[in-house]
């Protein structure tokens, strides 16, 4: 598993923003209660999906980009099974999390991204449990690029994996 | 064979608004209790084809993907970001408290408890008391990785209750449930490269229950009060992403991304003997559906893509020529037929650990 010590910027930045990437201690073997990327995740394959999730331009004449973020901004990444659309996303985290999420970084600040979970933990009274799910506009757009079947959708928004 | 040809929709619902995402019996008549992504849910009753307005059940607005019942008094209603607790004592009346934190499944047990699987969180344990106040359990963290995905009630007919849990990777996990106070023990099996997605309780007043794993192994558990390793076999033919299995004392039905696998008599020939199991091959039906649950023993519920649910008489599924549906899906959606095919048990190496968690107390 690439065990991060420290704060460690990825040599190469996204396609269609530049954006740069930090792989971070916290989600590298750091912090029992942190979101942590599956073991045996090679760097250059995370930075696969956020560079993926900020939305490569696909060859012209085709001019739609691919992002998928929410209102925010956020960016979220994911890896479809065997590399092929609608046959299921691939297990990114160690609690069998199937999306990344990387929230929005304000100028030249690297981003950095984190297996989030399917099912919100337990929120303090007051917070609403909204942390960590993405809102169901990401799985809409992820059916609406072709990438998941209306019943994947579907079972991503009910905490299912698929 | 299509699965219209077998599966009606016993409930009309709107095209527009809200897309059901859970649908379970209805506990308080003939019907079928119908929950919608928006948090709300909706009860149909049978014998009248009435079906309630939506009634707001998740804060979140998140859609419902569990609900359980005890008696005709107290519900609970699981999403993705939180479980929700009604005490419906007189119609109109009702009281609820809500977990604010989300949940995969929750079932209701023989004694009157829920139990929630709160993913790497564990488990949420509640005995509905009424008002507006509830008291919780929630087991504490540990860095045993243990991850809560679904679960089953059992009991058998002297009132002792068992829970049995789908571990993911930890495999599958029995317990004997004490109540919701105190330390929950759990005894897990696994073995490399298990990942179990669901389990199911086979029959009323039985501890039995089965497990499936996201590479179609099947673990048949005799007793989930004991800490006996389960029965393996791999269930051959089945293709698409594992979602959920299903069982009646006598049959057993599994729902992947593909559609639906029927085996008919399959439960009774796990039970006996120790060699392989020979079974005619399954019944298949393409189906885009979400989740299946089986009502009664009786009939099969599919909640489908595309906002239907679709129900079926059992008896009348595998009352058809055998050869209509006995077929295996071949890239393309075209279909070739199946031999009568052998199910080997087979013994892996089990790895087994006993995990006590303690449970914190809370109210809300």
């Amino acid at each position: 598993m690439p065990f991060v010590q420290n704060d460690t910027v990825h040599e190469v930045v996204t396609v269609r923003r530049g954006l740069s990437y930090v792989f971070t201690p916290k989600h590298h073997g750091g912090g029992a209660n942190s979101s942590q990327w599956l073991p045996g995740l090679p760097f250059a394959e995370e930075f696969a999906i956020f560079d993926r999730a900020d939305g490569i331009i696909p060859e012209p004449p085709e001019a739609d980009d691919r992002q998928v973020a929410d209102a925010k901004g956020n960016l979220y990444g994911y890896m479809l099974a065997r590399g092929v659309a609608l046959s299921g996303l691939t297990e990114i985290g160690t609690w069998h999390q199937q999306l990344a999420e990387f929230p929005a970084q304000e100028g030249n600040v690297a981003w950095h991204g984190y297996p989030i979970w399917p099912i919100a933990p337990s929120a303090p009274q007051g917070t609403r449990g909204d942390r960590c799910r993405p809102e169901r506009a990401v799985f809409d757009r992820m059916f609406a690029l072709g990438d998941i079947t209306l019943a994947q959708r579907k079972r991503l928004m009910k905490g299912d994996s698929i | 064979m299509k699965l219209s040809d077998v599966f009606t929709a016993p409930v009309a619902l709107p095209v527009i608004g809200a897309d059901v995402t859970w649908a379970g019996p209805n506990p308080a008549a003939d019907g079928l209790c119908i929950g919608f992504d928006d948090g709300t849910i909706r009860f149909f009753e049978a014998s009248n084809n009435y079906l309630s307005q939506p009634q707001k059940i998740s804060p979140s607005g998140e859609a419902i993907n569990s609900a359980a019942a005890v008696a005709k008094l107290d519900f609970a209603f699981s999403t993705r970001s939180d479980v929700t607790f009604i005490r419906a004592a007189i119609p109109g009346q009702t009281s609820r408290s809500v977990y604010r934190g989300g949940a995969h499944d929750v079932v209701a047990t023989r004694s009157g408890s829920f139990v929630a699987a709160l993913g790497m969180k564990g488990l949420l344990l509640v005995h509905p008391e009424g008002g507006d106040q509830q008291t919780m359990y929630v087991t504490d963290a540990q860095a045993d990785d243990l991850y809560f995905y679904r679960l089953a009630a059992l009991s058998d007919a002297s009132g002792k209750e068992a829970l049995v849990f789908a571990n993911r990777r930890g495999g599958v996990g029995v317990s004997e449930f004490l109540g919701v106070a105190g330390q929950q023990h759990v005894h897990t099996m696994t073995f490399k490269g298990l990942d179990v997605v669901d389990v199911c309780a086979v029959a009323h007043d039985s501890l039995s229950a089965v497990a499936i794993s996201s590479g179609a192994e099947i673990l048949w558990i005799k007793d989930a009060s004991r800490q006996e390793d389960p029965v393996a076999m791999k269930l051959q033919g089945v293709g698409g992403t594992i979602y959920r299995v299903q069982a009646t004392p006598q049959h057993l039905f599994v729902l992947s991304s593909d559609g639906v696998y029927a085996w008919e008599q399959l439960i009774p020939r796990l039970t006996d003997g120790d060699g392989p199991v020979s079974t005619d091959a399954p019944l298949v039906l393409p189906a885009e559906a979400i989740d299946m649950s089986v009502y009664g023993n009786e009939r099969l519920l599919l909640v489908m893509a595309k906002n239907t649910v679709m129900q079926a008489d059992i008896r009348a599924l595998f009352s058809r020529p055998r050869s209509e549906g006995s077929a295996s899906f071949l890239a393309g959606h075209r279909y070739a037929p199946l031999p009568q095919i052998e199910f080997q048990r087979f013994a892996p190496v089990w790895h087994r650990s006993d995990i006590v968690r303690s449970t914190m107390v809370g109210a809300a």
